[in-house]
């Protein structure tokens, strides 16, 4: 079979070094998307450009606690603080012991007991696991920062969500002017 | 005023309970505290001298009064306690050879006059002004 080409029409998309423009071409041109963290793309024809840019992570910068490798190419974070999460204290609270008794701050403690001269009982908010927790405390007679008498502060565990301190001075119980509470576990 | 949890304890004295404000008070009624606590202003606990003899404290439905002979027990115990550190003192001074001031004859009428005056005591400013022995 003999079939005639109409050369006219490739004649018409030449330019004069023989080569074809786009206008001549079924697909002249291509689609480019942005994909995920990236933006711009369009369609340029054959022969155009087109840009994508980065429009996620642009840059890593460390926070406290917190180091980063580099800031271009593969990075690593590390924390580089030390892990205190086991040693916080779950519980404590100040308050004062004279004769009216008030609380000045806490955290998981949702009350004190003023149950004798020199005995207390600390009341958690939220229980521990059980009662094998550590109680520290401190009592001081006259006030913040200064101390007298020879005060024995007694702090134990009673129950998952219960401390009692008791204070002993010369052999009898009384009550300081200040007393705070740290319980670990 | 601030609110606080009362409730009388087994050996007849009035434990009071402080809220931390963590918890709403309620939920630390029903918490922390034995049945037959309640809530009350803290304007009704005693003042003044009277909230120096805590352990003296009795419940009588929402009202917190002091027993003063137990007022007057506790002030005999404090005292005689602070007069046997005294005394021991004392003692230790004679046996170092130490002349004791006041001597011995005045130390036991001293003695004596403050346990009488707690005795003929009736309130409890009475109480706190009588001075241990030192």
């Amino acid at each position: 079979m003999t079939q005639a080409l109409n050369l006219a029409n490739f004649a018409n998309n030449l330019n004069t070094s023989g080569q074809t423009s786009n206008s001549g071409l079924q697909n002249s041109s291509i689609t480019v998307n942005a994909g995920t963290g990236l933006s711009g793309g369009g369609t340029p024809s054959l022969g155009g450009s087109v840009t994508l840019n980065n429009a996620g992570v642009t840059s890593v910068s460390a926070g406290t606690g917190i180091s980063v490798s580099a800031s271009t190419g593969g990075v690593t974070i590390t924390n580089s603080a030390p892990a205190v999460t086991a040693g916080e204290a779950k519980a404590w609270v100040a308050w004062t012991g004279n004769t009216s008794p008030s609380i000045i701050s806490s955290y998981n403690v949702s009350s004190v007991t003023y149950v004798t001269t020199g005995t207390f009982n600390v009341n958690l908010t939220n229980a521990l696991t059980d009662s094998n927790f550590a109680c520290f405390a401190n009592a001081n007679y006259t006030g913040k920062g200064s101390t007298a008498g020879n005060d024995v502060i007694n702090v134990t565990p009673i129950t998952s969500s219960q401390a009692a301190l008791t204070d002993y001075c010369n052999g009898g119980l009384r009550n300081s002017s200040y007393y705070s509470v740290a319980i670990f576990r | 005023m601030a609110q606080v949890i009362i409730y009388q304890t087994s050996n007849g004295n009035v434990a009071v309970c402080i809220p931390t404000g963590e918890l709403p008070i309620n939920e630390v009624l029903e918490k922390d505290c034995p049945a037959g606590a309640i809530i009350v202003d803290d304007s009704v606990l005693p003042t003044g001298t009277d909230a120096k003899f805590f352990d003296a404290w009795e419940l009588s439905g929402s009202t917190v009064t002091v027993n003063f002979a137990k007022a007057q027990a506790i002030k005999l115990a404090q005292y005689n306690a602070s007069a046997v550190q005294v005394a021991q003192k004392r003692q230790l001074n004679t046996l170092a050879g130490i002349e004791n001031t006041p001597s011995d004859a005045d130390f036991t009428a001293e003695l004596t006059n403050g346990r009488a005056a707690i005795a003929a005591a009736t309130t409890t400013a009475q109480l706190v002004a009588i001075a241990n022995p030192t």
